[in-house]
């Protein structure tokens, strides 16, 4: 009865971190249908890894207000779901935005300071 | 050749997908298999080639892989011991299975409802991160009981016509 899958790396731990703020990122300046969102994502190198997993992310982030969805009619093919953040999105977002920075110089801080 | 999902890799995908999804409510399952469905057929919308949808539903990931970040995440502990009921009737099923014509009407059935308890906790388990050994017990001791009780019936009932 051991644990598994505790041998998860070390980039999958921390992108599960941050994953849901670079998706409402993603949406501050436009609305942006799932297929679009996903691909956006895994283009960026190493944010992904399996694209299925981010749509439980994204009806999570529903749940919890941090984003809306509305179905507009596409050019070609059905209608498509696009996802909006919200105003408490908004500032989920901020506040992360900060705490990374935080973080970041932290982390930093004592990495370089293993250089020495 | 028209598919319910425009490519029978996708129909493959979508079939591995929906049996994972049995262990979310139907809620989560629906949504998830509706989401995932339409970025099947957005990918498509660009490309119907073999290899493209290959790449299409590989960059997916493993369906059970997708199902687990939908779970609510039980902890690995509170799965442990899902197992045990079938493990039991794993047991029940074997030992009946031993005993002649009786083994063929009880054991059989007895083996069969191991053998799927006993999957569902495994599956359980796993997408918790987690490996419940009495589930995986109780599929093998499932399978081995309606093995040994069909064994045994073919090897008794010649005999008892003959004898009869």
């Amino acid at each position: 009865m051991q644990r598994m899958g505790a041998t998860a790396g070390v980039a999958a731990q921390l992108r599960r971190g941050v994953l849901e703020y670079c998706v409402l990122a993603l949406l501050l300046h436009e609305d942006r249908y799932g297929f679009e969102l996903v691909r956006t994502l895994s283009g960026v190198d190493g944010m992904v890894t399996s694209e299925g997993t981010v749509y439980p992310l994204l009806s999570r982030l529903k749940k919890d207000g941090l984003v809306s969805t509305t179905w507009q009619d596409s050019d070609a093919g059905p209608p498509r779901k696009y996802y909006a953040i919200t105003a408490a999105g908004r500032s989920a977002l901020e506040q992360f935005r900060q705490e990374w920075r935080a973080f970041r110089i932290a982390v930093d801080s004592l990495l370089e300071k293993e250089k020495d | 050749m028209r598919t319910k999902h425009g490519h029978e890799l996708a129909d493959q995908y979508m079939r591995r997908l929906r049996r994972s999804a049995s262990t979310l409510s139907r809620r989560q399952r629906d949504e998830l298999l509706a989401e995932v469905g339409a970025h099947i057929a957005a990918g498509l919308a660009e490309t119907e080639s073999a290899t493209d949808v290959q790449n299409m539903l590989e960059a997916l990931g493993e369906p059970d892989e997708v199902v687990a970040a939908a779970s609510p995440g039980p902890s690995p502990a509170a799965v442990q011991g899902r197992g045990t009921p079938a493990l039991v009737i794993g047991i029940v099923a074997f030992v009946v299975a031993l005993i002649p014509f009786l083994g063929l009407f009880i054991a059989t059935p007895l083996g069969c409802v191991a053998v799927i308890m006993g999957d569902r906790a495994r599956r359980k388990a796993r997408l918790a991160g987690a490996f419940d050994g009495s589930a995986v017990a109780g599929v093998a001791l499932g399978f081995i009981a309606i093995v040994c009780a069909l064994l045994l019936a073919m090897f008794l009932t010649p005999g008892e016509i003959r004898s009869g």
